[in-house]
């Protein structure tokens, strides 16, 4: 876990010194120019289940800082507290019937689903892919999960047209 | 104009806070306050060919602190002056279409070649004019370029619906980290 520096005010006539200068307005910079943050995406195709919101497992990282990710690659967890913002891109490959729907969300494990899409398969196209951003205000542990519903009757996989399923997050303010 | 990315270094026991370092902080400052940013808007309606992939004509830039943007050449591109971490985000809106079944999507493109967010509707008659959204963040070089694509599969030719700065297709982008 980690926090944002945080300097301290001086009076009267304190001489600036390194550490000073090292937790002011070199660790402030250095805060800002690459908080904590993660760019993550799938390369390998998922099973989605019929009738479960399943978190998806995303198998690359592209950048994770403090490395939030999880083994299975399916939860991001948040290193300090604060407000995230955080976007996820879904792709689900749809052979699956009409009169059903398919969703996506970003959610954080055990508390708030911040952002979601879900759309009737009916017209159907042949892969379904969202777009969803949020603000989040996280705790230091929090957990971070893409996750796509579908509820087609049968199992339907991961796609990759286009690109494949990502999810990011990035610190964005106390 | 190219701005490198602020990097205000630490110093060891029994170094003097120099000019330099001083003066590396101020500019890393003024950086984050005015990070690299663009809005780019349309203002005249495209045609959206069927089948085609079509990436929309931006022909003003309501904010643009680089000039990645030139609205007289390849101007649906952004060309990234600063390398980093850029929140993108674009939006856009075309005439609806049928028959039912097939694909209308918007989409952020880099380099022609790597599709970073899309969002797809099926085409449904009853809807009058498809509108998306979608958001990334993208890690990109000095160079590359960004833009926004549309498709439509209905078979015959659509048009973006954008008439002014208040109503238009617009793609927008941040520069967030290094």
């Amino acid at each position: 876990m980690t926090a944002p520096p945080s300097p301290v005010t001086v009076t009267g006539t304190t001489v600036f010194s390194k550490d000073l200068w090292n937790n002011g307005p070199a660790a402030l910079d250095a805060w800002m120019r690459d908080p904590p943050r993660t760019v993550l995406a799938q390369t390998v195709a998922q099973s989605i289940p019929n009738n479960a919101d399943t978190p998806i497992a995303l198998d690359k990282v592209i950048y994770d800082n403090y490395n939030g990710r999880n083994a299975g690659g399916t939860t991001w967890t948040a290193p300090a507290a604060g407000v995230y913002l955080v976007t996820g891109l879904s792709n689900l490959a749809w052979t699956g019937a009409g009169n059903c729907f398919v969703g996506t969300h970003l959610t954080v494990v055990g508390k708030t689903t911040w952002a979601a899409s879900e759309q009737p398969s009916n017209p159907g196209p042949v892969r379904f892919q969202f777009s969803l951003a949020a603000l989040m205000p996280l705790a230091a542990g929090d957990g971070v999960q893409l996750r796509i519903y579908q509820n087609s009757g049968t199992a339907q996989p991961t796609g990759f047209v286009t690109g494949g399923c990502r999810l990011t997050a990035r610190w964005i303010a106390l | 104009m190219n701005r490198l990315a602020p990097n205000v270094p630490q110093l060891g026991t029994g170094a003097p806070i120099t000019a330099a370092a001083w003066n590396r902080f101020v500019y890393a400052a003024g950086f984050h306050l005015r990070a690299p940013s663009a809005l780019l808007a349309q203002t005249v309606m495209q045609a959206v060919a069927s089948s085609t992939t079509t990436r929309i004509a931006f022909d003003q830039a309501l904010r643009d602190t680089e000039g990645g943007h030139d609205p007289g050449t390849n101007s649906s591109r952004y060309t990234v002056k600063t390398a980093g971490t850029y929140l993108v985000s674009t939006y856009a809106m075309m005439q609806g279409s049928s028959p039912a079944g097939g694909e209308e999507s918007v989409a952020i493109i880099v380099n022609e070649a790597v599709i970073w967010a899309i969002h797809i509707l099926p085409r449904d008659p009853g809807i009058t004019n498809p509108m998306f959204s979608c958001t990334a963040e993208i890690p990109l070089q000095v160079g590359d370029y960004i833009e926004t694509q549309l498709w439509q599969d209905s078979g015959t030719a659509q048009t973006t619906l954008s008439t002014s700065p208040s109503n238009a297709c617009w793609m927008g982008l941040h520069w967030v980290g290094t």
